[in-house]
């Protein structure tokens, strides 16, 4: 692996400094009746405009009441607040409302009966459209996506600070990446139909389908792995042999209880029973039926 | 660092900037010291932490009215790099061009006399024809020889990830969506398989290649208007395993042959050469790998405002997973039998069909049917009134031929003597439900909700079981900065019928096995049992003003399986987590978390051994085990102002605490095997504290003394017990060959200097 690109990074911001266009300039439309105009709420709220980090089209009008509704009686009565609406204190369907009069496709599309929304989350919640320093790509009130997932998620914190981890707080995977925040028709907001499907998305070795399965593998990857955490390795939900032994109990050495030192302790230690049944996600060798090939 | 070209000639290739450009950006450079770093791989698991001069970010941005362009590297160069390039004209069209590298870094400490060359593993031939034929008890002595000379491996894969979407509506109303991924896997992983019992069940473990690709891309439209959008979304999936193995003038895909340490020439116990009479089984073991397949799906999605107050939602989906490869050899030992006489004289081959009917197969023909649809009906006919109706299902549709092989080499050694079924293991689940909630206040909400969810199995030991959940919540909300949840959902799960004897494992395929009484018909497998379930969940956020935040979060799950008598019996999930943060002034802020996890369960057990083909089963052969996990963790932190605009501190601090507790009892009398003796407690912890001291040298210059102390450490009987020979550790494991990784504990010490020029 080289490290011979730093050079060109450098020169990247420079040559678009080059570079010479004319953007669009949009005007103003004039006040429509019970609106004020974005102008009259810069008046008192200018730095309220300064610190907006929502696209709008034209820099000079950040047109507030495209969000916060009309405000000419809130400008004519010396701004009394009571003729504002605060979207704090909205109930949250209203003020849901107001960003998903554009925010209905594509994420937002099954927002209404998401379980955050049937839970009060608003958007306003999680978002922040007004704040120039630390704006990131969703706009997040928290500096990332995980404090803003345990803001209310506290104890999904602690499984990802478990020893055995996928790499979210090494910031290479987020809750987003299997989950729709914004909801989504399958269980517990996942982005994929199943929670298998949405775990081949980066484990597609795991697919399948193979000659002898593993039935409980096949219906969900969750029967032995925790995907948020475990203390022990591959995200395990226990170790084996005791694993296995939830369910492989019949005869012979599966249904020994097995010691950790001193004779048999093999069928313990290291991976236990995987030392030997190696293909336990499944074996597509014709002498697998053991998942020992 | 060739693929993180594509996002750079994205860049080149943006339109020119508007007359009042102003890009932003930060670029970050440092130097480091690091001490300890590489005393275990669990300190750069999936990360790199460099010492000397490096880079660790940077930045750029425009952002013009109509347009933005963003660009993101952070540690260029270095294992975990990623670049991200993103432009967007809001509400036209976005594009996203990315590269990353994910390292996974198992392990430091394995060793092993293999040398591997693509899926070939190999060892020197003396080795091999010394053990085979020296005296049997010196083949152990001997091998722990062999395994003091072993040679280090690292045992870590990276995962080099391409990836990029365009978002386009081309008017108003309609958007369409492409996007792509390519992702290498590349590195060694531990891989272990072991011979028959009836030759020692000796292990061999090895440190396997991982070379892989998987390629995804999807493309879609969406189209609407006010009170109705639709949409579809293609879905194409390919995994190729890249690993091969090369052996006697054959190339054999997604696989790997394995010398055995203990045969250099092919031998079975029905096949003993007697001046190589050790461990009689193959010379070589081949161990089928990951095989290529493939996924397609299709998804169309809508919805639609049906009245004021009713609103329909609807998505479903068609898709097919495949897989098609070449079967492989059963064994590549020459001396294991080719025929079964089970009942008849004829070859050990696959047959696709049953034992009757089957013709012989080359090739696995898999394949997959999945379906998935979800329909939600939503509708607030009065104001303080929500009802919602809905129906899901997905299915899981095994089209894939019944195949049966003959009989099977067992572990490279010999023939078992029984036919066996391969079975297409399908299912599907179906949820229906319907809920209501009402507002009896401004700040008071209260829902309920009934679901039934149906399972239909093929080829398990229930075809059909159903579970009736109810659930209720309450949501409070007495100030706008009060929110508080608490929901509890109930659970009862019932099979129709639960048919002990179809016991589609080892001893009890349809071909079956001579064992009588092989099935345990007291247990219940803890995903068909009936259970009941009680969950309870709350969520509580507390924010009077813009200085305190405190929040709660709590979730328990109790499941009980009381109809099961051997098997899992219950297990129980609770966690509990407190954060806070309190800004004092302008000037301090600090924050505070407290978060315990624990999972338990307990399983009732019994020691069957089978003699004269007959399974004991005596009650007094019973055990339990009781396993308790519980995991603490604690934050701290602090973000000081030393003197505005001039000096900052932060400092954070994490300590973790995770341990498993094990019961283990047993009823007196019977067997001894059957005694669960104790097992030790498995401890881990991680005691993390960073800090960094900024001073803003001008507007755009700042530097950062930054220093980091980690800590983990581990008790783990099952691995830091851990070297390639494990004869002195078990007996019954002084002929296996292990690779001796273990997850060694560290003690990281971290200095930093870091500069940043904002632009």
């Amino acid at each position: 692996m080289t490290r011979s690109a730093l050079a060109p990074l450098f020169l990247v911001p420079f040559a678009l400094l080059a570079l010479r266009g004319s953007g669009a300039e949009d005007t103003p439309s004039p006040p429509v009746s019970g609106f004020a105009g974005s102008q009259a709420c810069l008046t008192c709220h200018e730095g309220q405009g300064h610190t907006l980090v929502h696209p709008h089209p034209d820099r000079e009008d950040p047109r507030c009441e495209s969000c916060h509704g009309p405000g000419q009686a809130h400008v004519d009565s010396g701004g009394d607040p009571n003729l504002m609406q605060s979207f704090a204190e909205l109930p949250p369907g209203q003020a849901n409302a107001r960003c998903q009069a554009c925010h209905t496709w594509q994420e937002q599309r099954f927002w209404p009966a998401s379980a955050h929304s049937r839970a009060g989350v608003t958007c306003v919640s999680c978002h922040a459209v007004h704040r120039a320093e630390g704006a990131n790509p969703h706009l997040l009130r928290q500096p990332d996506e995980l404090s803003t997932c345990f803001g209310c998620h506290g104890v999904m914190r602690t499984r990802t600070w478990k020893s055995s981890h996928m790499p979210v707080r090494e910031g290479k995977l987020s809750c987003g990446d299997c989950h729709n925040p914004h909801g989504s028709p399958s269980e517990k907001m996942l982005r994929d139909p199943s929670p298998q499907e949405n775990c081949y998305r980066c484990h597609a070795e795991k697919r399948g389908p193979t000659l002898f399965e593993h039935p409980p593998v096949r219906e969900n990857c969750m029967n032995c792995h925790d995907p948020h955490g475990s203390m022990h390795e591959n995200l395990l939900v226990t170790r084996p042999p005791r694993l296995c032994q939830n369910c492989h109990i019949n005869t012979r050495h599966p249904s020994e209880p097995r010691s950790v030192t001193g004779p048999g302790s093999r069928f313990a230690f290291d991976k236990a029973c995987v030392n030997c049944h190696t293909s336990v996600h499944g074996s597509n060798h014709p002498a697998g039926v053991r998942q020992q090939r | 660092m060739r693929r993180a070209w594509l996002p750079m000639l994205a860049l080149l290739a943006v339109p020119a900037l508007a007359d009042d450009a102003d890009p932003t950006g930060t670029a970050e450079l440092g130097v480091q010291a690091v001490d300890g770093r590489e005393e275990s791989s669990k300190f750069q698991e999936y990360r790199e932490v460099p010492s000397g001069l490096f880079l660790r970010r940077l930045t750029f941005g425009v952002t013009e009215p109509d347009w933005r362009l963003t660009v993101d590297v952070e540690h260029p160069g270095l294992e975990d790099q990623r670049i991200v390039a993103d432009w967007a004209r809001p509400g036209k069209v976005h594009v996203r061009v990315g590269y990353d590298q994910t390292p996974h870094w198992i392990s430091n400490t394995a060793r092993t006399l293999h040398r591997q060359e693509g899926g070939s593993l190999s060892l020197p031939d003396p080795m091999q024809q010394e053990l085979q034929a020296i005296p049997a008890a010196t083949v152990g002595p001997r091998l722990e020889e062999y395994l003091d000379g072993a040679l280090p491996v690292d045992l870590r894969f990276r995962r080099d990830t391409t990836f990029g979407l365009v978002d386009w509506s081309p008017s108003p109303g309609l958007i369409t969506h492409a996007s792509f991924s390519h992702e290498q896997r590349e590195g060694t992983r531990p891989v272990s398989l072991a011979t028959y019992f009836g030759v020692g069940a000796d292990t061999t473990e090895v440190a396997a290649p991982v070379d892989s690709t998987t390629w995804n891309a999807s493309l879609g439209l969406e189209f609407g208007r006010e009170r109705w959008n639709v949409g579809g979304t293609v879905l194409y999936s390919e995994y190729t395993n890249n690993v091969a193995a090369a052996f006697g003038g054959a190339a054999y895909e997604n696989a790997l042959v394995i010398d055995n340490p203990l045969r250099l020439t092919d031998a079975s116990p029905g096949n003993v050469d007697p001046l190589a009479p050790n461990n009689p089984a193959g010379a070589h073991f081949l161990l089928s790998q990951p095989p290529d397949n493939r996924s397609l799906w299709v998804q169309v999605e809508g919805t639609a405002k049906l009245t004021s107050w009713m609103r329909l939602v609807a998505q479903a989906g068609v898709g097919e997973n495949r897989q098609d490869e070449l079967f492989l050899p059963f064994t590549l030992n020459t001396a294991a039998p080719t025929v079964t006489a089970d009942p008849v004289p004829r070859p050990v081959q696959v047959l696709q069909g049953d034992l009757v009917t089957g013709t012989p197969a080359d090739r696995y023909d898999g394949k997959v049917d999945l379906t998935s649809y979800h329909v939600r009906l939503e509708a607030d006919p009065v104001e303080r009134l929500d009802l919602r109706a809905f129906a899901r299902s997905y299915e899981y549709d095994n089209k894939t031929p019944l195949y049966t092989v003959t009989d099977y080499v067992r572990a490279d050694t010999d023939l078992e003597g029984i036919a066996r079924a391969a079975l297409p293991f399908a299912w599907k689940k179906d949820n229906l439900g319907v809920e209501g909630d009402y507002r009896f206040a401004s700040a008071l909400r209260g829902e309920l909700g009934y679901e039934r969810e149906t399972w239909h199995r093929e080829f398990r030991n229930t075809d059909r079981s159903h579970e009736d959940i109810l659930s209720a919540a309450l949501s409070w909300t007495p100030a706008p900065w009060v929110h508080t949840r608490l929901a509890y959902r109930r659970g009862d799960r019932k099979f129709d019928h639960y048919d002990e004897e179809t016991f589609f494992g080892e001893e009890g395929f349809p071909e079956g096995e001579p064992v009588t009484g092989a099935v345990l018909e007291e247990q219940r497998l803890f995903d068909l049992a009936a259970r009941t379930r009680d969950r309870f969940d709350l969520v509580a956020r507390f924010q009077p003003g813009e200085r305190l935040s405190v929040g709660l979060n709590a979730v328990v799950v109790a499941d009980r399986y009381d109809e099961t008598e051997l098997g899992r019996t219950a297990d129980d999930t609770r966690g509990f987590a407190v954060d806070v943060a309190y800004a004092w002034g302008e000037r301090v802020t600090l924050y505070a978390d407290y978060g315990r996890d624990t999972f338990t369960f307990d399983l009732d057990s019994r020691y069957r051994p089978v003699t004269a083909n007959v399974a004991v089963d005596d009650p007094l052969n019973d055990w339990f085990s009781h396993v308790d996990d519980a995991t603490d963790t604690v934050g701290v932190g602090l973000d000081l102002v030393l003197v505005p605009d001039r000096w900052t501190l932060d400092v954070e601090g994490r300590w973790v605490d995770s341990t498993t507790q094990y019961e283990n009892r047993f009823v007196p009398g019977g067997s001894p095997t059957g005694d669960a003796p104790p097992w030790p407690d498995l401890d881990n912890g991680l005691t993390s504290v960073e800090g960094n001291l900024h001073y803003r040298l001008s507007s755009r210059w700042d530097v950062a003394l930054g220093f980091l102390r980690e800590l983990y450490d581990q008790e783990d009987w099952a691995r830091d017990v851990m070297k390639p020979w494990m004869g002195d550790v078990d007996s019954g494991a002084s002929e296996s060959a292990f690779l001796g990784w273990r997850v060694p504990d560290y003690s990281v010490s971290l200095a930093r200097l870091l500069a940043t020029y904002r632009f």
